[in-house]
């Protein structure tokens, strides 16, 4: 199956000479759940923002659903992949949650019935719609994270990319984000989500991709995060169900998630 | 009167109080601003203010208006209608200049009333909605919405530095001259107007990605035929006012 998301050497170097990304490659199949994790300026954002034209490549070539990125094809990468950014403060601007989840549709130049049935979709898939004439700066953080991927949702995209979509959120309004990103999974949409969070990373993703100083050094399933050497390298930890059974030297392979460990641990507990 | 007021078509009440207000900058006839701010003063009543939020509102007029009766008197020439010596400088203020600060003064609170009224019953996204679709350049109302937006989000920006000063042990001075308090007042400043220079940048970044162009700015709702009646209602309001204040005048 040919791959939704395809970089190949991306080279991008901001104007005061930092260079941020040096040689990324990776490929992603349609409908993954991908993790793109690394340390603090290791070049995750800069990414993502090459994915959806807003930074054009310097060097090499982004390739979305088989349309190569170039300044004559942003427009049209722009309806495929939907951009989520950190701070929802940055993303819903307008004076209602309504008139903010219509602002990407209008801008597809799409009739106004058309507009209010995406809009009304999105905002019903993030279970938004009561708060449809609200003022964002009236909501919590976590619903202003659920408007701004609304707003995204709302312009159909293949592939939805999401820049620390957990950051600052208490355990509820994370648990109500990754109800969405469950939903958008099970609807076939692409998911590639930017955070530091092994322990959810592990559980949740489908492969992840380890980014350190601008460069892919590992690709694969999260069992890479159990990985001591790829760990530290990446500058980050293993997820902690693998922290404690890397400590019991009988269990192997390592457990990353959950329910891995809870099969283990009950394997142990009924002397099997 | 409430009622119907603050259930009144947003844009049918938007074309009025702009009438309103638009007549009240343009008439001469003192007894015919008395009448505008009348409906004024009702408007606001029925836009269901308190009178204390008004009469503080009205605070900053009170300071124009002052500076007004002040200043015109002495700058404008005509007949005297109070000298005082100062030294050997004798100050003289004209009738010409009073009744010029007197009727900038009935026309700023003209304008300013029905504007309370309305911002006071109106909702924020139906006002700028109704603007745009009454011809304000879409731009101008999509930039008024973000300002007001992003007012809150500067305020909380602030409020954090602050705490966070005051946290590491920073007591501004009462004295507004002192030099730590004005530089750490200044570099409040500089680093508020710099995070909301590039908060600028990312929130423009996220408005490309959701497919924005200048090239192609959403268009606004049609007006539908009531809503004509209503706006042509409220140009007539004007030109009748305009024409009853030139008729008072003398033609002139």
């Amino acid at each position: 199956m040919e791959p939704i998301l395809v970089v190949e050497d991306l080279h991008f170097r901001y104007p005061d000479g930092t260079a941020a990304l040096r040689g990324v490659t990776f490929a992603i199949q349609r409908g993954r759940r991908v993790a793109l994790m690394g340390p603090n300026g290791a070049g995750k954002s800069t990414l993502l923002l090459h994915l959806n034209g807003i930074y054009l490549p310097q060097k090499g070539r982004v390739q979305v659903g088989g349309c190569e990125l170039s300044a004559a094809t942003e427009e049209q990468v722009r309806t495929q992949v939907g951009l989520v950014f950190q701070d929802p403060d940055d993303q819903v601007f307008s004076p209602t949650v309504w008139d903010d989840v219509c602002f990407g549709p209008l801008n597809l130049g799409l009739s106004l019935a058309e507009v209010e049935a995406r809009a009304e979709e999105a905002l019903s898939a993030v279970g938004l719609l009561p708060l449809r004439s609200r003022s964002p700066q009236r909501l919590s953080l976590g619903q202003k994270k659920r408007v701004a991927i609304a707003g995204v949702l709302a312009m159909r995209p293949a592939v939805m990319a999401l820049d620390e979509p957990m950051a600052f959120l208490d355990p509820e309004g994370q648990r109500q984000v990754e109800e969405v990103l469950d939903r958008l999974h099970r609807q076939g949409v692409t998911l590639l989500v930017a955070t530091h969070d092994v322990d959810w990373a592990a559980n949740w993703a489908d492969e992840v991709i380890l980014l350190v100083e601008g460069k892919v050094i590992a690709q694969g399933s999260p069992a890479l995060l159990t990985d001591p050497d790829l760990v530290r390298q990446a500058r980050l930890r293993m997820p902690l169900v693998a922290q404690l059974f890397g400590e019991l030297a009988d269990v192997r392979p390592v457990p990353y998630r959950l329910e891995q460990a809870a099969v283990i641990l009950h394997r142990l507990c009924s002397g099997r | 009167m409430t009622r119907l007021f603050t259930a009144a078509s947003p844009l049918a009440k938007v074309a009025f109080l702009l009438a309103l207000i638009v007549a009240a900058s343009l008439l001469r006839h003192w007894q015919l601003l008395l009448l505008v701010i009348a409906t004024g003063l009702l408007l606001v009543r029925a836009a269901g203010m308190a009178p204390g939020t008004v009469l503080r509102r009205l605070l900053w007029l009170v300071y124009l208006s002052g500076g007004l009766l002040l200043t015109l008197p002495l700058v404008l020439p005509g007949q005297p209608a109070l000298q005082v010596q100062v030294g050997s400088l004798q100050v003289t203020g004209s009738w010409e200049g009073l009744r010029l600060a007197g009727l900038l003064s009935l026309r700023m609170l003209g304008c300013f009333l029905p504007a309370l009224s309305l911002t006071a019953s109106t909702p924020l996204p139906e006002l700028l909605e109704a603007l745009s679709r009454l011809g304000v350049p879409r731009l101008f109302t999509v930039l008024a919405g973000m300002a007001i937006r992003y007012v809150s989000v500067l305020q909380d920006e602030a409020r954090r530095m602050n705490i966070s000063r005051a946290s590491r042990g920073y007591r501004p001075s009462r004295a507004f001259w002192n030099r730590q308090t004005l530089a750490t007042s200044a570099q409040t400043l500089g680093m508020l107007l710099l995070r909301a220079y590039d908060r600028s940048e990312r929130i423009y970044w996220a408005m490309l990605s959701r497919g924005y162009s200048v090239r192609r700015p959403p268009a606004a709702r049609p007006l539908s035929g009531r809503e004509r009646w209503a706006v042509a209602g409220a140009v007539a309001v004007t030109v009748a006012l305009v024409l009853l204040d030139c008729r008072l005048n003398g033609g002139g």
